[in-house]
């Protein structure tokens, strides 16, 4: 890619106490890009979100934004939309907007058309005059967004912010998001979905242990797993299966109770049933890597 | 900050019904009380008006009212949002100040009008009445924000603090009844008490028509607690920050 930087992210280290949450991050994220933060519960996605925002202070290692050093002059650039719903649930949605904007400065005229603006980016337009605490869950995140966005910020931080909406919000929910890129708005979301994140986003660094274990586009994090194509295999013996596998020169992976193969080149389900044969069978599928196969590939290495 | 607080308040028509019903009740019962012993009902609305408006009207609105404020916003998340907004601590405080001193002045017509209806008064200047109420205001908000801060995680802890330390200070600081029915040691923990002296100044304005200049001590007095109480809230706030920030 050849957009520049916009958050530059270097030797970021962070200890609670006795338990090291960072311990090394480095990464670039560029201007007007999606990219994704993904990691396990305490992997330190939150503690990142938190340093980018002058929340906490890192014990080494620097980040600018902007070309500046995180301050509370770049937090100004920055729209956040918390995992948790943070709005005033009496005040209308209009009145939320309003009083949001109007903490970044914005009055007057400036400020009606900000909101107008942003209701329309949402499509909450509708409901502008609706009491928060009387939307659905759906618009609520809808408007957890909006709020984010009020100030027309160069850097949205979405954490979670699609948990709990059903299918169809979320759907619009992606729209959204991608027509922030179109603006040329950079949108650094953290989410545990990992459908989410490899339709949204352009690059995706995966926390692991308190470093970024992989970075990259969704091709060249399927690259990760040794593998063009995978296939899950139910059968009655499973042993038997994994030795056969071997046998094949398959790499193997066990999760949930599920035998999944790595394939080196492109099988017919046939063709892998010939090879592993005799065995009793009872399903199989074959299927392209996914970015949760990269998340356990990479989880398998401890 | 202050139209936000206002909005808020005119959205819950329940919680603004009960600031107005309140005071007005007790005005209307205290006042009725002491009718017989007072002369009749303009003189017993008129010494009572004081007391209801700055213990029982002022102490729940001003007192409570940015307690909840501060709790609301860690309850709703939004503290999340203002940690990591251009709005200081400072501009923070001062909107709920300035919202409060709105809500006390709205309180302190009730009561006027009130006390006019049955043949009442108010003697003194209403400017020094004002400077009374906003210093009271001042003091009540900070040590409304320190509870906050400290002791209340949810709104419903938010009376249990209110209930226990504020209404023992409301009875010394002779609220409901005149101070001369304070033994002498209560009378002298009594000069410890916040309550007693912005009842003791708004006595001496509403009733008696004092001037600034026989009440200049008193008046200093109630900007230092104020100044005290501001301090102590914003150090609570700044350190509630914090907290928030490593939380």
């Amino acid at each position: 890619m050849d957009t520049a930087p916009i958050i530059e992210i270097h030797g970021l280290r962070k200890r609670f106490g006795s338990v090291e949450v960072l311990n090394g991050v480095d990464v670039d994220i560029l201007e007007a890009e999606i990219f994704g933060f993904l990691g396990t519960n305490g992997a330190g996605k939150s503690t990142t979100i938190n340093i980018l925002t002058n929340q906490i202070v890192p014990d080494d290692g620097t980040i600018d934004i902007a070309g500046m050093p995180v301050s509370d002059e770049t937090n100004r650039l920055i729209g956040l939309a918390p995992q948790d719903i943070a709005l005033y649930p009496r005040l209308t949605v209009r009145e939320n907007l309003r009083f949001f904007a109007g903490i970044y400065g914005l009055i007057g005229g400036a400020r009606r058309r900000h909101v107008d603006r942003i209701l329309d980016v949402v499509e909450l337009r509708s409901e502008s005059s609706t009491a928060v605490e009387k939307l659905s869950g759906g618009w609520q995140r809808r408007l957890n967004l909006a709020v984010a966005l009020v100030h027309q910020p160069r850097i949205a931080i979405l954490d979670e912010s699609t948990v709990g909406m059903d299918v169809e919000a979320r759907f619009r929910m992606w729209e959204t998001i991608r027509a922030l890129k179109t603006d040329g708005v950079t949108v650094v979301l953290t989410t545990h979905l990992m459908d989410e994140a490899e339709a949204l986003c352009d690059r995706i660094g995966i926390l692991h242990n308190g470093r970024i274990a992989a970075l990259g586009t969704m091709d060249q994090l399927r690259a990760i797993v040794p593998a063009v194509q995978l296939a899950e295999i139910e059968c009655s013996d499973m042993q038997l299966l994994m030795r056969r596998a071997k046998a094949s020169n398959f790499l193997t992976r066990h999760h949930a109770g599920r035998a999944t193969l790595l394939l080196p080149k492109q099988l017919t389900i046939r063709d892998l049933i010939d090879q592993l044969a005799p065995l009793d069978i009872q399903s199989a599928r074959l299927r392209d890597i996914s970015l949760s196969d990269v998340f356990l590939e990479i989880a398998s290495t401890d | 900050m202050a139209g936000r607080i206002l909005r808020e308040l005119l959205h819950t028509r329940r919680t603004l019904w009960f600031w107005v019903l309140f005071p007005a009740l007790m005005l209307l019962l205290f006042g009725t009380v002491y009718a017989a012993k007072l002369g009749g009902m303009d003189q017993s609305f008129t010494r009572t008006s004081p007391g209801i408006l700055i213990g029982a009207a002022m102490f729940f609105s001003c007192l409570a009212g940015p307690l909840t404020c501060i709790v609301g916003e860690r309850e709703r998340h939004t503290i999340r949002r203002l940690l990591i907004s251009p709005l200081s601590g400072t501009a923070y405080f001062f909107g709920v100040l300035w919202a409060h001193v709105i809500i006390a002045f709205g309180q302190g017509a009730i009561i006027y009008a009130i006390t006019l209806s049955v043949g009442g008064g108010f003697h003194g200047s209403l400017w020094l009445g004002a400077v009374i109420i906003i210093l009271s205001v001042a003091a009540y908000a900070g040590i409304g924000i320190m509870f906050g801060a400290f002791f209340a995680k949810r709104t419903e802890d938010a009376t249990g603090p209110v209930a226990a330390v504020g209404v023992p200070l409301l009875v010394l600081g002779g609220t409901f009844f005149p101070s001369d029915n304070l033994t002498p040691f209560l009378l002298r923990l009594a000069q410890f008490d916040p309550v007693f002296h912005m009842n003791k100044a708004m006595r001496a304005v509403w009733i008696d028509g004092s001037h600034l200049s026989e009440l200049s001590d008193t008046i200093l007095l109630l900007a230092l607690m104020a100044l005290i109480s501001i301090a102590l809230g914003a150090a609570s706030y700044r350190s509630m920050l914090q907290k928030e920030q490593l939380g």
